[in-house]
């Protein structure tokens, strides 16, 4: 570039730069940075259009950590396209939800989307670096566009939480369950794929669980910390069940059975076996009865135990007598 | 000690009394009490603030002096609420937009993250459910983009108008 192109040039720069007087320019960027972790996603997209600063400090890695699309429902075809535009390598966190959170009226059932294979390429290809991912609201049941089983969802997570699902149960027509991993191990890979480093599990509130599906998470995810079925119904005291818990007995810290079927026997397995248990939760339990306060005192790590009144109540009063 | 007070002085050379209860609101000054052992007779000088903003500052830390410390910042529950300014907190915000500005800057420097929150929550709601224009005019900026960028935006708030 020749010097006078040079000049030019820098004219036609110094042309182009707006001064911004607003008082809001008074706030550090930092501060503006701040700010803007107050705003929600969609937000942080529009305010990146007002001018020049605002869309640097948008587009921050900090601000697009956690990506949560729960506020409204989109369809999948509008998740996509955001997939597409907004991928980020920075983003851990990830929510989604397929239906608004709305109090549904009486006797609307709503249909729920289902998890496309579309859908799960683009997430893996856009958040590359993805830990925590919440589903909410989604239909994992057989559809021709869903996804077959849980090999599709990225591989490095450490939380899953898929909320309010409809999850497969038995199927006599032989269907695949999702969680189910297929026999033969995917292309490219020799190993059978397993979530190694899933530490925390979710299917709170997906009634539809049920234990056959259960049977495979110790292939799944031999390493869980924390596993939540709290509303999962259909979770009943078998042995198959019992001994899917005691699987986790290395790792497990944190369970959640509110609203199970589990009984007494459940129970006194899990205070023998699992001793590194800090969290219980045995909520609306029906077939637990206060039977199990003399097992849960021998859980002497336990932390916090979320019981109905008639456990709870003598179970705190008796653990503070063996104190004194 | 209770009513036990200390000085501070705003950058414009006002002195102002304050209790040590109310003034430990502020990390900045209970580190500068506490760390580096200031005499608590000693004038402690504030270069960052004025004195109408340290008066608005004073009366929000007094009105909320006995308010449980907040949770400590988790980044998986960074999601903030923002619509539960309590309506005290509301009147006192009903501010020129310079005003709110300086608030925030000053609760910034003296670090007092209850006043830092609701601040930012009200600008935040100035900025909620409007369009990029509307935000541009209700804070006087201005459009600033060269017409390759626009065309990038425009693609992405498409994103956002399609429901």
């Amino acid at each position: 570039m020749s010097l006078s192109t040079r000049k030019k040039r820098k004219k036609e720069l110094r042309e182009e730069y707006i001064e911004q007087d607003g008082l809001i320019f008074q706030l550090p960027e930092e501060t503006l940075l701040y700010l803007f972790k107050y705003l929600s996603t969609e937000e942080l997209i529009l305010i990146a259009g007002v001018c020049k600063l605002f869309r640097r400090i948008a587009n921050d890695d900090q601000l697009w950590k956690i990506i949560d699309l729960t506020k409204k429902s989109y369809s999948n075809r509008v998740l996509v396209k955001f997939f597409r535009r907004f991928a980020r390598p920075c983003t851990t966190i990830l929510k989604i939800s397929g239906a608004p959170n709305v109090k549904k009226a009486k006797n609307s059932l709503i249909k729920l989307p289902p998890y496309t294979e579309q859908l799960s390429y683009f997430i893996r290809t856009s958040y590359p670096n993805l830990r925590y991912f919440h589903i909410s609201k989604y239909d994992f049941r057989d559809d021709s566009t869903a996804c077959k089983n849980i090999t599709y969802l990225p591989t490095n997570l450490q939380g899953l939480y898929l909320t309010k699902c409809e999850m497969l149960m038995t199927s006599i027509q032989g269907t695949s369950d999702f969680l189910k991993i297929p026999k033969i191990p995917l292309k490219g890979s020799t190993s059978k794929f397993s979530l190694q480093q899933l530490e925390i599990l979710s299917f709170e509130q997906s009634s539809c669980l049920g234990l056959v599906s259960v049977r495979y998470l110790p292939d799944l995810c031999p390493n869980l910390i924390e596993l939540n079925l709290n509303g999962c119904f259909r979770i009943t005291r078998t042995r198959t069940f019992t001994d899917t818990l005691l699987s986790f007995h290395k790792t497990l810290r944190r369970l959640y059975l509110k609203e199970t079927q589990v009984d007494d026997d459940t129970i006194h397995c899990i205070c023998r076996k699992l001793k590194f248990l800090i969290i219980l939760d045995i909520r609306l339990c029906k077939y637990v009865t206060r039977n199990v306060i003399e097992n849960l005192l021998t859980l002497k790590q336990l932390e916090q135990l979320f019981a109905d009144d008639i456990i709870k109540i003598e179970y705190e009063e008796r653990k503070l007598n063996e104190k004194l | 000690m209770a009513g036990h007070k200390i000085k501070l002085q705003s950058n414009d050379g006002d002195i102002f009394d304050v209790e040590v209860e109310i003034a430990k609101l502020s990390i900045t000054i209970k580190t500068m009490l506490e760390d580096l052992s200031m005499n608590e007779e000693e004038i402690i000088p504030l270069p960052n603030i004025n004195s109408a903003i340290f008066k608005k500052v004073i009366q929000w830390t007094t009105h909320h002096k006995d308010d449980p410390p907040l949770p400590p910042e988790d980044d998986e529950n960074r999601e903030k609420n923002t619509n539960d300014i309590s309506s005290w907190d509301q009147e006192f915000l009903k501010v020129d937009q310079g005003t709110l500005f300086e608030l925030i800057l000053a609760a910034n420097y003296l670090d007092i993250k209850g006043l830092l929150d609701v601040t930012c929550t009200s600008v935040a709601n100035m900025i909620k459910g409007k369009t990029s224009e509307e935000i541009r005019q209700t804070f006087n900026i201005k459009n600033d983009f060269t017409p390759q960028e626009e065309e990038q935006i425009k693609k992405e708030n498409e994103w956002c108008e399609n429901k």
